[in-house]
């Protein structure tokens, strides 16, 4: 089953298929590749953090204070 | 936080917040689609039935739909960050509690109302319409990048949940989903959301306010024909009605597919694994789709025209899906539809800023969102009731793709030239809308 929405579902099927191939290639335990998988998602807010802290430094935007 | 005049050419501040936006989608439609992950364990511990856990999943979808303008005028008067930052508190305390979990009636009050009412305050048409008040030239290509986020989220959240689920339990899962939302979500959106750029003294895509533009009027303060104060202004009009009816056949069609295809191709004598790897492809087409979209219609203009294209796109794979026999018929359907499966998403929201203004866009947002979640409702039931039947999905799928036809002739006849700013400030972009 998934939850109807627009785009960003994922199939029951998919997940299995997914989950199968990443167990072959890693071949990792389950708290490996669910660590792995919350470090891609935290790249985002690691590069925006990062970003504007080397923005801010070389001076192109001033304090926080809206 | 202003962008000091140093000579230099920093990132303009709008494309964090793009970023942040997308973050969230990713986070919390990634929480949401995880429901999937929760059904057999939930299931097997309290001796649910499908059909129960359905009711929950279903709850969510319909008062997240329902609550959606409601979400939208909230937004319209408070703005976005206080809508987004409340709502994703709110979001993650939920999904905490949903570990907590000890009957059905529990699972339907957090899950289904209070999960699902959370959902509408950090859905796609505010985060679009908060984006909207930062870009205008590149309005698309926010929105698209924006957009992104459900597929991405759908895919690694959901992931990471089914890890998690593997690696301990139901109950520690929620939790530390809700902890992500919490501890990592709430805080990028508190440091950088901001409402508006005129409260950084920016303006929108980061341009500069020169002393010429300023005397003659810049294109930010263009009002056009239809500008709207409220939403019942705007749905006094033709091109609300002509996109929300091609959204509500966008909902109709897509949800259909997301439920349906993987069974359709089964039923076709694909197997499970197979048909999975084609949904999976399609589902990467996605973010290839959405973000390729608001670019190019940014680029050359003519938002309409590249919507209609999408619809017409997707009522033929839907032909193909239909007359090509085989895997074939699938890849090539997954081929084209993939790529205009969340492509509408940054072009609606793009035109209809363009053409009704910002001051309503939430509330008009949240009803174009609530146009196309019905399309997906009706077609779901439709399709599982017209299997049931006649035993194939050659019905629905025929009238999925019938539908869309009609749907690119509605968008591609909304008067663009007319009525969006883009064109009545001559500040139109190379192409023609073409009306």
């Amino acid at each position: 089953m998934s939850v109807a929405a627009h785009g960003g579902e994922l199939d029951i099927h998919l997940l299995g298929w997914i989950k199968d191939l990443l167990d072959d290639i890693l071949g990792l335990g389950d708290w490996a590749v669910a660590a792995l998988i919350g470090a891609v998602i935290l790249v985002i807010p690691v590069v925006l953090v990062a970003l504007y802290l080397f923005q801010r430094k070389r001076g192109n935007y001033d304090a926080v204070g809206d | 936080m202003k962008q000091a005049d140093t000579g230099k050419h920093p990132l303009y501040y709008g494309w964090y917040i793009v970023f942040t936006c997308m973050f969230i989608v990713l986070l919390t439609n990634g929480v949401r689609n995880s429901f999937t992950v929760f059904i057999i364990p939930m299931e097997t511990d309290f001796g649910w039935s499908r059909g129960t856990t359905s009711v929950a999943a279903s709850v969510a979808l319909l008062v997240s739909a329902v609550i959606q303008p409601f979400a939208g005028r909230i937004f319209d008067s408070l703005g976005g960050r206080k809508v987004l930052l409340s709502s994703m508190v709110v979001l993650g305390l939920a999904t905490v509690l949903l570990s907590f979990t000890f009957n059905f009636i529990f699972l339907v009050l957090v899950f289904g109302v209070v999960f699902g009412i959370a959902m509408s305050g950090v859905s796609l048409s505010n985060t679009m319409a908060l984006l909207s008040r930062w870009f205008r030239r590149n309005r698309g290509t926010a929105t698209g990048i924006n957009a992104t986020g459900l597929a991405a989220g759908g895919l690694l959240m959901v992931l990471l949940a089914a890890y998690l689920m593997q690696a301990t339990n139901w109950r520690t899962t929620w939790a530390i989903l809700g902890m992500l939302i919490l501890g990592l979500g709430v805080p990028i959106a508190y440091l950088f959301l901001r409402n508006d750029p005129s409260q950084m003294g920016l303006l929108p895509d980061g341009d500069i306010d020169t002393p010429d533009e300023r005397s003659e009027g810049t294109p930010e303060r263009l009002v056009g024909p239809l500008e709207a104060d409220r939403w019942s202004q705007a749905f006094r009009s033709w091109p609300i009605w002509q996109l929300s009816i091609s959204y509500f056949v966008c909902g109709f069609t897509t949800s259909i597919i997301s439920i349906h295809f993987v069974p359709f191709a089964i039923g076709e004598g694909i197997s499970p694994g197979l048909a999975a790897t084609i949904f999976g492809f399609m589902m990467l087409l996605n973010i290839v789709g959405s973000f390729g979209a608001g670019f190019v219609s940014d680029r050359f203009g003519g938002t309409k025209n590249w919507l209609a294209l999408v619809y017409l796109c997707r009522g033929g794979a839907y032909v193909l899906l239909l007359v090509v026999p085989g895997s074939l018929g699938l890849w090539m359907f997954a081929a084209v539809a993939g790529l205009s499966w969340v492509a509408t998403n940054p072009l609606t929201t793009s035109l209809t800023a363009d053409v009704y203004g910002l001051r309503a866009l939430g509330t008009i947002g949240g009803i174009s969102i609530f146009f196309h979640s019905m399309g997906g409702f009706i077609s779901v039931n439709m399709a599982g009731f017209l299997y049931d039947a006649t035993g194939s999905y050659t019905i629905p799928f025929a009238i999925a793709g019938a539908l869309l036809f009609p749907a690119a002739l509605s968008a591609f006849t909304i008067r663009e030239r007319k009525y969006s700013t883009r064109y009545v400030g001559g500040s139109a972009p190379m192409g023609a809308s073409g009306d």
